[in-house]
């Protein structure tokens, strides 16, 4: 729209955007003691504002401006413009009508001005029409603002007049995943967010929407209900915050092994957060897809064991293998000791178990020494079914943390029922996630 | 909110006592009923400059005998300060102190020559602004010329003065003697400078100062002249002003090195008069210490730098018992206002609550609760409902210019432009030469080319007022008033 084009109408169509006011102060700030030769500098500026006392040094000013600028605009936030359509003549202009679009690279969305209001109006000498349009922006890349606005000209003449606005929507934050299987059917999610706009946020709200199969137990608070993170969930440009959740299946679908294989979708995560002055965003991701119970015809599980034993000791754990498959397995098991160098523990087992049909299950105990202190992986357990000839590789079985011998522990946590699955995958496997707009 | 679009002004005021701002409405609304087909005559008549007879009138300046100071104390303590070590023993340190002034002339005054540019050499006889020649050639004139809010007519009475003591134009590098009033009057020079924003000429002429660590600024250097005197001649603020110097020049980094540097000097010597049990003296500087952090929270807001924020806050509120009540709950509330910057809403409502809190029990919010208040109404993007808040704070202090301000920008977002053009106007009108400030001529412009086309008619008839009200503005008027900006 240049210049000359507008003189030509009657009416001027004029937008801005309405980004956050922000809050000044009252310019440059200084101050002197009463025994300097100006004794104070505020006897004229203290008239405004508060009793100003000691703060009066401090930046953090009370008087909103109005944005002087377009701004960023990001996905999940919601676009307001002011759109105000002026008859700059000195005589009445009939018919006038403004029709707002909002396009997008795939969408065209109308936004509509004075709700209530009906078509055409008169607007005489100097008036304006006028009013807010607002909307949540759904999609990343090029918008449109398509201004036009219809009238009549003396003649009888229908009239046009159009403004466009072009602006680029970005994206606020990225979103990364990682699953972690866990013991007793459990599966644990770090959630990591990452602040990418140019600005400082604040999280409001980071939830896990458990979808129908599961349930979900936030673990970013501390006991007396507090936020985990000091203070205030503020993220700076480029900075991330990673949270944390458990995810367990209802008991109705643990139970059966196959309905949990099929439940995939544990939830969205739900986002809220606020920047400059309280501007407000919210967007989801798509549905979360657990890591994949990747077992094949056998599943075994670690039903009993120790956290935490004492280096030298024995550490026996009570193991429980099930026939998944249609047919029956005669299952030949093989621990190996020496299986890779710098083993951090000795022992080994090598038996066979009786026939077990399918469904059927067995249990047996394994016992280790661990030799190293720290954190142990239990690793690799080789069972093979003597019957189809197939073999089954669990890269992990059961860890352990192995204490010194003059460890102390009231041992307030047990876990009693421990779960490994073959696993072709790396469980920590990090995923990059889509997100939406709510 | 947009439920209330179609709502007018006067539903906002419904339940409040009146005021002058009912007669804004009613009329308002009146007009709209009325006469929707003949609206011919402009919103904007009750502006004319010609309709304004008054120009700026000083406010009355009493000199005080003897300037009250919080905490009374010796110069002995107010002075003190480690004298600069030579780099080479027996020998003077080479950095003397060699101040001069950066202009041959006056400050140009903006203003007049905006008018000049804009309106015509005719309308500058409507300029009647206190000047350096309206005041005695001293430091009751500068005072008075301050306390008018004619700052350049100070920093022109300053460099008059300079200029007697050898330091005028063209005398930087000459040898120079300093004296407790010199260096006030430097001192008073560049912090006028800085409030009006004029950083060029504010580094050029501050740079000869450095850190005022020469040894010709102490009173030992003038051994014949001030016998038996210890100390800084130069005063704590001058050292506070050009440690802040590079926040202006957009360095807050170095800003941030030099205030830190200052702070541990105070709170060493705070802690030197602990040890001689000088209590009234340890509490002075433990005050310039706590100045000196306030300077520091400055920097960090500069630099985003929100933790550090909580730190020096948190530490400076917990660990002072003797602040006043008013005091701390002027920190908390402004605590508050960093935490709604950032978007942390129930941060900024915990501080708020807090800074109520320390009132009496049962007393009616006052100006700041409700301030506090309206700008969370802001974050929660409720603008009638801030709106409503403001008004409310507009009773305890009618005339209050932020909060007109606020208003005005409140209805603005509630889609009410009109009522928003007209609320300033009147404010304006009302009280001119406290309306015309810098925030709430930037926000009127601003309104006025989102209005029409003809907004630069408008801003040219604000900058009449400001011909006529202002002595000074801390941002060009250029900028103020958008003349810039093509329409």
């Amino acid at each position: 729209m240049n210049a000359a084009d507008t003189e030509t109408h009657l009416l001027a169509l004029k937008v801005m955007r309405l980004t956050r006011p922000t809050l000044v102060g009252l310019g440059p700030i200084v101050t002197c003691e009463p025994k300097d030769l100006p004794q104070s500098f505020n006897r004229l500026v203290e008239f405004d504002g508060i009793a100003r006392t000691c703060a009066e040094a401090l930046g953090a000013g009370q008087t909103m401006l109005l944005p002087q600028s377009f701004g960023n605009i990001y996905l999940g936030e919601t676009f307001s413009s002011y759109i105000c359509v002026h008859n700059c003549t000195s005589h009445p202009v009939e018919g006038v009508s403004v029709k707002v679009d909002l396009q997008s690279n795939t969408s065209r969305i109308n936004l509509l001005m004075h709700e209530n209001k009906k078509s055409s109006v008169v607007l005489t000498a100097d008036e304006t029409l006028d009013d807010v349009i607002r909307y949540e922006v759904k999609e990343i890349g090029t918008h449109i603002l398509v201004c036009e606005v219809n009238y009549t000209s003396p003649a009888g003449f229908a009239q046009s007049l159009r403004k466009f606005f072009k602006f680029q929507v970005l994206k606020p934050l990225d979103v990364k995943t990682k699953f972690y299987n866990a013991e007793m059917d459990e599966i644990y999610l770090e959630a990591q967010i990452q602040n990418v706009t140019t600005g400082p946020f604040c999280l409001e709200k980071v939830e896990l929407d458990s979808s129908e199969q599961y349930t979900v137990t936030s673990l970013n608070t501390l006991p007396n209900g507090e936020s985990v993170f000091t203070s205030k969930n503020m993220l700076q440009p480029n900075n991330s915050c990673q949270f944390l959740y458990c995810i367990k299946p209802k008991p109705e679908v643990a139970k059966h092994i196959k309905t949990l294989r099929e439940a995939n979708n544990v939830g969205k995560l739900d986002i809220v957060w606020r920047s400059n002055f309280g501007e407000k965003g919210r967007l989801q991701t798509s549905q979360l897809q657990r890591l994949p119970f990747e077992y094949k015809d056998l599943r075994l599980e670690v039903i009993d064991a120790e956290n935490i034993v004492k280096i030298g000791t024995i550490f026996t754990f009570q193991c429980r293998v099930t026939n998944t498959a249609e047919h029956a397995m005669k299952l030949h098991i093989t621990l190996e000791t020496k299986a890779f160098a710098d083993c951090p523990y000795t022992g080994s087992a090598n038996f066979v178990l009786d026939v077990l049909q399918p469904g059927q299950f067995a249990e047996f105990p394994l016992t280790i020494c661990p030799s190293k202190l720290g954190l142990i992986k239990v690793s690799p357990l080789l069972i093979v079914d003597t019957l189809k000839n197939e073999q089954f590789l669990m890269t992990k079985v059961v860890e352990v943390f192995v204490v010194d011998a003059d460890y102390h522990q009231d041992g307030t946590f047990l876990l009693n029922k421990l779960i490994r699955y073959e696993n072709p995958i790396d469980s920590l496997m990090q995923k990059q996630i889509q997100l939406q707009v709510v | 909110m947009t439920n209330n679009s179609n709502g007018r002004l006067s539903e906002y005021f419904a339940n409040d006592p009146p005021s002058f701002f009912d007669e804004l409405t009613n009329n308002k609304s009146r007009a709209k009923e009325t006469q929707p087909a003949n609206a011919a005559e402009p919103n904007s008549s009750n502006m004319l400059a010609s309709t304004f007879t008054g120009s700026f009138q000083p406010p009355e300046y009493i000199e005080a005998a003897e300037a009250d100071e919080p905490i009374t104390v010796t110069d002995e303590v107010r002075n003190l300060w480690q004298l600069p070590t030579p780099t080479e023993p027996g020998k003077q340190p080479a950095h003397l102190i060699t101040p001069g002034l950066h202009i041959a002339n006056d400050l140009p005054d903006p203003i007049s020559i905006a008018v000049t540019q804009h309106l015509g050499q005719a309308e500058l006889q409507q300029r009647k602004i206190l000047g350096v020649e309206d005041v005695t050639q001293d430091e009751r004139g500068i005072r008075t010329l301050i306390n008018a809010g004619c700052f350049r007519a100070a920093v022109n009475l300053t460099g008059r003065l300079l200029t007697i003591y050898g330091q005028g134009y063209g005398r930087a590098g000459q040898p120079a003697k300093h004296s407790p009033h010199s260096l006030q009057l430097w001192f008073t020079r560049l912090a006028l400078l800085a409030k009006l924003g004029e950083y060029e000429l504010l580094q050029a002429e501050a740079e000869p100062f450095a850190q005022l660590n020469g040894p010709d600024v102490f009173y030992e250097y003038y051994t014949e002249m001030y016998k038996g005197k210890h100390g800084s001649i130069a005063c704590f603020s001058f050292r506070l002003l050009l440690a802040e110097l590079p926040i202006y020049l957009g360095k807050p980094h170095l800003a941030l090195d030099r205030l830190s540097e200052l702070h541990v000097i105070s709170h060493e010597i705070k802690e030197h008069f602990d040890r001689l049990k000088n209590a009234k003296a340890a509490e002075f500087w433990q005050r310039r210490a706590e100045r000196v952090l306030q300077s520091i929270i400055n920097c960090a807001l500069m630099m985003k730098k929100f933790s550090m924020i909580d730190d020096i806050m948190g530490g400076m509120l917990l660990t002072r018992s003797t602040l006043s009540k008013e005091e701390q709950r002027s920190l908390y509330s402004a605590w508050g206002r960093i935490y709604l910057q950032i978007g942390d809403i129930f941060g900024a409502e915990q501080k708020f609550a807090v800074s109520r809190r320390l009132r009496e029990i049962n007393s009616p919010p006052d100006l700041r609760d409700l301030v506090d208040k309206g700008l969370i109404a802001v974050a929660k993007n409720d603008f009638p409902e801030a709106y409503l808040i403001f008004q409310k704070a507009l009773h305890l202090d009618s005339g209050n210019t932020m909060i007109l301000n606020n208003m005005g920008v409140c209805l603005l977002y509630a889609g009410k432009l009109k009522d928003a053009i007209n609320l300033y106007e009147r404010a304006i009108n009302l009280n001119p030469q406290k309306s015309l400030n810098e925030s709430l001529l930037v926000n009127l412009s601003t309104l006025y080319e989102l209005e029409s086309n003809n907004s630069n008619a408008k801003k040219l008839n604000l900058l009449r007022l400001i011909n006529r009200f202002k002595p000074d503005l801390n941002i060009s008027v250029e900028i103020c008033l958008k003349l810039q900006a093509t329409n």
